[in-house]
């Protein structure tokens, strides 16, 4: 555990440190001209397309050119070019190599950045026609391998003689006698009874050899054999078997390099003749008329076998110590808001260390996911969710390093779309989210969200009883994040499926414990609230209660309002509604500053015995608080009692209608030039805040709260252009104050500091 | 006298907890101030019968002092001293002390006046005191006018070695402190109420009228807050001219000295003077506070 934990940590210092580099990866062509990351190759057929990668660390200035074959091509991280993603910092190029390139050709690739050579690599041609490198276990012929077995195989004949070799050192074996030889490319030593070759990085291996074809036997009466491919002519083993009265002719033109076949073995009846040639590049022809010792023989002719000698072969390789990712794959590719992405490939080796990059397509990073793997079938599971919040497409790319050798993988790509239901993300920029169903937009304005945020509207499946009771509710939804802070209302619009007694509507915030109006408009067809936090809403209308002559109790959905209606108030059994009112804005507010206002319905129903109304103000500043009604076109103040121990105010009505709660505001002062109304000097209770106004709208120096031994308790403004000061009646560390009387010291420049008093009480 | 004491019965029985807190009422000596409170437990002038009781037997003249000004030099502020000491006799010297602060801003106002007295005696080398106030408060801010009062109780201690060379006097602010409800007749103890201990040191040197003394002090209140002042001051003697200098600052120290730069209440830096004619002495403090709000006073004060 302990060297776990240990190799955990190197691997991290090691990959952090080295990161500095350039990931270069060379791919051939996968679907939809993309490069196929999940089948890394270093051969490639003449005429084939060959993509390149590279992805460098932000140290490395200058974009990425590759250099091949004397081209020069400009890597682009656009979006074009097999390039999966523009702005995921992975550029690519892609190359058709010429269709001229000769077989077993290795040809250099080299990657510049801003004229820098900043990686090497070697692709070999190899156009696979006679014999083949295989990873132990594997039936892909490959020309890279690290450290550990090559398989060769050649499936013609038995392989009679292989020799392997660099530029340095070699391995030789005769006899081997199968299709297949194992040879072991190593770091350190060359062996050659351990068959290992050592080898260093992009060292080209060269395996040659010969094979033996057995049972290949012509009827060679007059039958001329001729060498097709002298080049690879390289040794020969011939055999004659006289069968038959024949005429056999062998041809060797250019024998120069041979040594004259020697028949003059006696052959009676079967009998059997070997010679063997060593030559390169020739024609052989042997004329067996000359042979009279066959021809005596009758019945008998002369059939030729080879062995191998025609079937030379000749593959290279390349030492590539790189670790490899296969089978490259991230499911699902299509995310709809539910359960984890994984990420899955096999690796040729382990322990390793393995970075996820997520990034969205203004290439920024979403997510960075790493994983020490121990062993070579890597999966790496990603919780996508609170990491993406957008719709949209996004970019995978994933590398690795093998931690004993410091190599990097291939670089291998995914995307990813993510479709989200019934959310979004918003920023500063504003935004609208919609609920799944598509009936509540959430509108959110500019500034009102300082950071990006997730926002999900969850439809409300279970309506509280506290809810239900006092509503007919048409829709519930639950907007979070709930605790979001936001500087400025957001529109909530409710487009509901049927129109019909859709004046009633409402929405009502619910916070787990109280239910409230919020005040609502319908307009053209739709239900319109602003709020100022995100939360529990609910769109419905509000109950009513019938009150029987007997009188009773009719109260506001949040409970603040009452109305106790005695005895033969009514005349008659009705249904009685009480709803917030929507607060007027032709108040002026200079003389009335409302706070609330609720309409009792049905309106204009008169009481023959006065109704007593009661408020629950939770606000702060009861005293200075008033009930007006409306009435005949104006507001009227009504005698209200204020009752500081229940901190309830009421009054007496004789009539349903619409009543508010408000209080007779100052008439500004003019105090060195600036004028301040106070809408509320006193702070009560822990949620309340003190409001002031300034006219006209003034360059503040400092707006700043002083205790009265002049000491700061709180700045709640500092140069900028105030035209309502608040304070919440807490310090600068966010503690509540303690009771008593406080000064707000205005500053400005050019002028008298103006001092305003303000009382805390808890 | 029966109703007195009927009324003073029922303000001893009537003794139940409160939640408020004491009033603020704390700038009211220039000569302490200058020091940026530093010196505020071991002053040896009548301006301690408004903060560290203990010190009164040190004072061997009657002395007496009136201020009058704008503490916070805005527009509304006023503020209103008077203090006097009985020098020590009789086995104690006492002292009587009346502020009076009132703050308007044309629309509401605050008015808030203290009345002090104290006490003090030796006790072995040591001095020590105690101190009662009486504090009203009215304003008009929370709606109709309405009054508070509070009383207050304080201890002090004080040592001063035989040449003057050494003072330390440690005091509290608002040990005890109760309301008084007039209406029931209650003395409410304020179960909310954040007492402070101030310490203070003094170390000087006098010769032939030339002087010196450095001042430090600590203003530790018991809240939850770990925040504390911290006041050095500093005054130098010239025969009749004195010139003072301090600075004090509050911050959560818990914090290292990081805290200094954002979590302050203030910075105080303060400069003042004061002069001696015949009996007559006149102090002036102008405190430069970068956080806070700058203070100005001028005290005269007399002794025979």
């Amino acid at each position: 555990m302990k060297s776990t934990l240990l190799l955990i940590l190197i691997s991290l210092f090691v990959f952090t440190l080295s990161f500095g580099d350039v990931i270069f990866s060379i791919y051939s062509e996968g679907i939809d001209g993309h490069p196929d990351f999940s089948n890394p190759r270093r051969s490639f057929m003449p005429g084939e397309r060959v993509y390149f990668t590279s992805k460098a660390d932000p140290s490395i200035s200058g974009t990425p050119t590759v250099s091949i074959l004397g081209k020069d091509i400009a890597l682009v991280d656009n979006g074009t070019d097999g390039d999966l993603f523009a702005n995921d910092s992975v550029f690519t190029g892609s190359y058709t190599l010429p269709a001229t390139l000769q077989d077993q050709e290795s040809v250099d690739v080299v990657l510049k950045c801003g004229g820098t050579v900043e990686a090497t690599k070697m692709i070999l041609i190899d156009k696979n026609t006679s014999a083949n490198c295989y990873r132990e276990g594997s039936d892909n012929p490959v020309v890279d391998f690290g450290e550990g077995p090559v398989v060769f195989k050649f499936s013609q004949a038995s392989i009679e003689y292989i020799r392997v070799y660099t530029s340095s050192n070699s391995i030789d074996s005769s006899g081997v006698g199968s299709h297949s030889f194992t040879f072991y490319l190593s770091h350190n030593v060359t062996d050659n009874n351990a068959k290992k070759i050592k080898v260093s990085q992009d060292d080209i291996v060269n395996v040659i050899g010969y094979s033996r074809i057995d049972n290949i036997v012509s009827n060679m009466v007059k039958t001329e054999v001729s060498i097709t491919n002298p080049a690879s002519f390289t040794s020969r083993k011939w055999e004659i078997h006289r069968l038959s009265e024949s005429t056999m002719k062998i041809k060797i033109t250019d024998y120069s390099d041979f040594n004259t076949p020697s028949i003059d073995a006696t052959m009676t009846e079967i009998a059997t003749e070997t010679w063997t040639y060593e030559a390169s590049g020739c024609e052989v022809t042997i004329d067996t008329s000359e042979y009279d010792a066959y021809q005596k023989t009758n019945g008998l002719g002369i059939a030729l076998s080879t062995y191998a000698s025609f079937y030379t072969f000749t593959q290279r390789i390349m030492a590539d110590f790189s670790p490899h990712i296969y089978d490259f794959n991230v499911s699902p590719t299509l995310w709809q808001g539910e359960g984890d992405v994984t990420i899955s490939f096999e690796a040729d080796t382990y322990p390793l260390y393995v970075e996820a990059v997520v990034k969205d397509k203004e290439g920024n990073v979403i997510d960075t996911l790493t994983e020490n793997s121990e062993s070579n079938m890597v999966e790496m599971h990603w919780d996508i969710k609170d990491k993406i919040y957008e719709t949209g497409e996004y970019s995978i790319t994933v590398v690795g390093k093998a931690l004993d050798t410091d190599f990097y993988t291939q670089l291998v790509q995914a995307k990813i779309t993510v479709s989200l239901s019934g959310a979004g993300i918003v920023d500063s920029k504003g935004g609208t989210v919609t609920s799944a169903d598509g009936l509540l937009k959430v509108v959110i304005p500019e500034n009102a969200v300082s950071n990006k945020t997730y926002i999900q509207i969850a439809q409300d499946s279970s309506i509280p009883k506290k809810v239900s009771d006092a509503i007919d509710v048409r829709k519930g939804y639950v907007i979070s994040p709930e605790d979001l802070a936001l500087a400025k209302s957001v529109n909530l619009i409710f487009s509901p499926s049927t129109t019909s007694n859709i004046s009633e509507l409402e929405f009502f915030y619910y916070d787990g414990n109280s239910i409230s109006e919020v005040q609502t408009e319908v307009k053209s067809g739709k239900v319109e609230c602003r709020v100022f936090r995100f939360g529990e809403y609910f769109i419905g209308k509000v109950k009513s209660i019938l009150v029987g002559t007997e009188g009773g109790s009719v109260h506001s959905v949040d409970g603040s309002l009452n109305i106790t209606i005695p005895y033969g108030a009514l005349s008659q059994p009705t249904w009685v509604t009480v709803k917030k009112a929507v607060t007027p804005t032709s108040v002026s507010m200079e003389k009335i500053d409302i706070v609330e206002g609720y309409t009792i319905f049905p309106t204009n129903t008169t009481l023959t015995k006065t109704a007593t109304l009661s408020l629950l103000v939770t606000s702060g500043g009861i005293s200075s608080l008033r009930l007006f009604n409306y009435y005949e076109g104006g507001y009227n103040m009504l005698t209200t009692t204020v009752d500081r121990s229940s901190n309830t105010i009421s009054t007496s009505i004789s009539r349903f209608g619409t009543y508010y709660v408000g209080s007779i505001v100052s008439a500004p002062i003019a105090i060195e030039g600036l004028n301040i109304a106070l809408l509320s000097n006193i702070v009560t209770g822990v949620s309340d805040n003190a409001v002031f106004r300034l006219s006209p709208a003034t360059e503040v120096q400092r707006a700043t709260i002083f205790d009265l031994n002049g000491r700061k308790v709180k700045e709640l403004a500092k140069d900028e252009m105030v035209d309502t000061l608040r304070w919440d009646g807490t310090d600068f560390m966010g503690e509540p104050v303690n009771s008593g009387i406080y000064m707000l010291v205005i500053f400005r420049k050019g002028y008298k500091p103006v001092m305003k008093l303000v009382g805390v009480r808890r | 006298m029966k109703k007195t004491l009927l009324f003073l019965g029922i303000f001893l029985v009537l003794y139940v907890i409160a939640s408020a807190s004491a009033f603020d009422f704390r700038i009211i000596a220039p000569g302490v101030i200058s020091t940026a409170y530093s010196s505020v437990g071991v002053n040896e002038d009548v301006e301690t019968a408004f903060y560290n009781p203990a010190m009164l037997s040190y004072i061997k003249k009657w002395q007496m002092m009136f201020s009058y000004g704008s503490p916070f030099n805005l527009y509304g502020t006023n503020e209103f001293v008077a203090a006097i000491s009985q020098p020590y006799s009789y086995g104690f010297a006492g002292s009587l002390a009346f502020a009076n602060l009132s703050l308007s801003d044309n629309e509401n106002t605050d008015s808030r006046w203290m009345l002090l007295y104290s006490l003090s005696g030796y006790l072995s080398s040591f001095s020590i005191g105690g101190q009662i106030g009486y504090v009203s408060d009215t304003n008009d801010v929370f709606g109709e006018p309405e009054q508070t009062r509070q009383i207050k109780g304080d201890v002090g201690i004080a040592f001063k070695d035989s040449s003057d060379i050494i003072r330390v006097g440690v005091f509290t602010e608002d040990l005890l402190v109760a309301d008084v409800d007039m209406e029931k007749w209650q003395v409410n103890l304020v179960k909310d109420n954040c007492p402070k201990v101030d310490l203070s040191v003094r170390i000087g040197y006098n010769w032939k009228g030339i002087g010196f003394a450095v001042y430090s002090g600590i203003r530790k209140a018991f809240n939850t807050v770990a925040d504390a002042d911290v006041m050095v001051g500093g005054e130098l003697q010239l025969w009749n001219v004195s010139l003072r200098v301090g600075y004090g600052v509050n911050a959560d120290f818990s914090k290292g000295l990081n805290a200094v730069n954002y979590d302050t209440a203030y910075q105080r830096i303060t400069l003042g003077a004061g002069i001696d004619v015949s009996n007559y002495r006149i102090d002036y403090v102008y405190s430069i506070d970068p956080v806070s709000l700058p203070q100005q006073l001028i005290s005269l004060k007399m002794e025979w």
